[in-house]
């Protein structure tokens, strides 16, 4: 017999014969790819329109400039106020970065998939396993109640860690890993981590250098042990196929001040800071997502000097008022269909195809929106979708028998006549234009009127 | 200030989209075949791969090393799918071990497959991108993520696990 070597090549190509690619698939993956890459141009405009209605609360939390750094200085930037280097945090770091893919993860769950992911504490316990290559026997989570925010921390350790029976020793590092429901937000919406923190890795500085090519970590281990080593991960996207760049940073206990070269694909980065012990396993990280200097081109401009953030409104819901409004006064069809799933999107009397077509062959029937966009909005929690907000707030109103002197100044504003408010006021509701985006920033629906 | 794709750019890469899919979706059917052992799944893993990597395709910084990209994607997933099992099996307490019960009636296509099934998910990585793709061991390392020390490690114990396998068949 042949040595295995020697024959393995003959031996795989003959067993990858088994599979012949299906035509019938080329046109969906096609069109799937299509739209992950408007989604993708649409996450890059969204985040960084967050930049305005944003602010740094995030990595302030995330990057604390009160540790106390040994050998290092720690500058005040990463907590003053917004400047032009100052990051902003992304919405979630994994496993789904995207509204695509949070979307495609919810629907595996609601089909019965992966119904871990509904458990913050089993969701934590997988980013331990993926991202910090815990072994899965090892892990150890401990679920804190949900904050005001409806975000969970979940406590994670790893027990192996932890100083052998009979023996003494300092216990394992714990990391905090944040969690929050960035889409449907009952018993079965999915769970995604927003962030991790740990006891061990003390950030100083986390900031776009000042030529705008990379990222600057300045920081140290809070309990550094003898050959316990440092590095830095940087997802240059969104992505986790997506190039990481690693910086290997040794075990100086005097800390870590390192400049790392970024050229994201998108506009963001996730990184993760790791401690390793000698035996190269994991023993804590922080990891958060970032905007950073996209490759080709420039950095984000100095935040606050965009429009305020609309009151009452989640970012991701503002930060798609804003867009839809700057779509539809370009008559911008990529821009709108990024906005857009055409399977869950509901226009006029049609549900479930794309609307694009139909507005692009008469672009008039998006002339309400401004109007509709600037009146208030209502929530409205919708059982089994979540929660939407939907404009203009007369269509919550339930009954129009009485026109208010405001709502009837609305609806003028609206474009409605009189007689068509009287219409209205006979028919008891509101039959005019209506726009609704759900709490993940999804545009869910645009009817124009009737209905 | 706002960052988008030029749309010019997104209408003619409407023609290469297809051909690159047309071009590459054999080659990385059978990687994602060898990869996983499994028809369904490295359909699955083919598709997703494709949109990743087309997905971003304006993206790419060197857009003529596309089956890189590519492959690098198809291990990643194979990869993750292989970790995430993992876990869900943990979590479950649903992991049950098939017995290794051999077959004197199977193909020696059958044996490689089932000989493969039985390593780690990175071993077969290494494996495949050494003996099938013929990549050098730094390649293999770039397209894992990890040293090219660990790729030299993983190929040895994954070819000894594999004589292993296939030399109780002969």
């Amino acid at each position: 017999m042949r040595d295995l070597e020697d024959r393995l090549p003959d031996a795989l190509r003959d067993l990858s014969g088994d599979v012949v690619p299906d035509p019938s698939q080329e046109a969906p993956t096609l069109r799937r790819a299509r739209r992950r890459r408007a989604l993708t141009a649409s996450a890059t405009a969204l985040a960084l329109v967050a930049i305005v209605a944003g602010g740094l609360a995030g990595l302030r939390a995330l990057a604390p400039s009160t540790t106390t750094t040994p050998g290092v200085d720690p500058t005040p930037s990463a907590t003053s106020s917004p400047g032009p280097t100052d990051l902003v945090p992304l919405g979630a770091i994994w496993p789904e970065t995207t509204a695509e893919d949070l979307a495609f993860a919810q629907q595996q769950i609601d089909e019965g998939h992966q119904p871990w992911r509904t458990d913050p504490a089993m969701t934590a316990e997988a980013f331990a396993v993926n991202v910090l290559g815990w072994a899965p026997e090892d892990v150890v989570s401990q679920a804190g109640t949900p904050g005001s925010d409806g975000t969970v921390a979940v406590e994670i350790s790893n027990a192996g860690l932890e100083p052998s029976e009979g023996t003494s020793g300092p216990p394992a590092p714990r990391t905090v890993v944040t969690l929050a429901q960035l889409g449907r937000t009952d018993a079965n919406g999915v769970w995604t981590v927003t962030g991790a923190q740990s006891e061990l890795v003390a950030l100083g500085l986390v900031e776009v250098s000042s030529d705008g090519t990379g990222l600057q970590v300045v920081g140290a281990l809070s309990d550094p042990r003898e050959e316990w080593t440092v590095a830095i991960d940087v997802y240059e996207g969104m992505t986790s196929d997506d190039a990481v760049t690693h910086v290997e940073l040794g075990s100086d206990p005097e800390g870590f001040d390192a400049d790392v070269a970024v050229a994201s694909i998108d506009g963001s980065v996730i990184v993760v800071v790791y401690a390793y012990d000698p035996e190269g396993t994991i023993v804590a990280a922080d990891a958060f997502g970032l905007l950073a200097p996209a490759a080709g081109v420039s950095a984000p401009e100095p935040t606050g000097t965009g429009e305020p953030p609309i009151e009452g409104l989640p970012e991701p819901v503002a930060a798609t008022r804003q867009a839809i409004l700057d779509g539809v006064a370009a008559l911008d069809w990529d821009a709108l269909a990024a906005l857009i799933d055409p399977n869950t999107f509901v226009y006029a009397f049609d549900d479930g195809s794309d609307p694009i077509p139909v507005w692009r062959e008469d672009p008039s029937v998006l002339d309400p929106i401004p109007a509709v966009l600037e009146l208030p909005s209502v929530v409205q929690e919708i059982e089994g979708y979540g929660t939407f907000y939907v404009w203009p707030y007369l269509v919550g109103e339930g009954s129009l028998d009485e026109v208010s002197e405001q709502e009837r100044t609305d609806l003028h504003a609206l474009g409605l006549s009189d007689a068509q408010i009287e219409e209205m006021r006979a028919a008891g509701a509101y039959l005019g234009p209506r726009l609704a985006i759900d709490a993940t920033g999804l545009w869910r629906n645009y009817v124009a009127g009737g209905d | 200030m706002v960052v988008t794709q030029p749309r010019e750019g997104v209408r003619e890469a409407g023609g290469r989209l297809d051909e690159l899919y047309r071009t590459h979706a054999p080659d990385a059917l059978r990687l994602a075949y060898l990869l996983t052992g499994d028809r369904g799944l490295a359909e699955d893993l083919t598709q997703d791969a494709f949109v990743k990597v087309l997905g971003r395709f304006h993206d790419l910084r060197n857009r003529d090393a596309f089956w890189w990209y590519l492959r690098r994607t198809i291990v990643n997933l194979s990869n993750s799918h292989f970790r995430r099992r993992r876990v869900e099996r943990a979590w479950l307490d649903r992991q049950h071990v098939e017995p290794g019960v051999p077959d004197p009636d199977v193909t020696d296509r059958e044996r490689m497959r089932q000989a493969l099934g039985v390593l780690r998910p990175e071993q077969r990585a290494a494996i495949v991108l050494r003996y099938y793709e013929d990549l050098t061991e730094a390649d293999i390392a770039q397209a894992l993520g990890v040293a090219p020390g660990t790729v030299k490690s993983l190929v040895s114990r994954g070819m000894a696990r594999l004589r292993e396998e296939l030399s109780d068949d002969a």
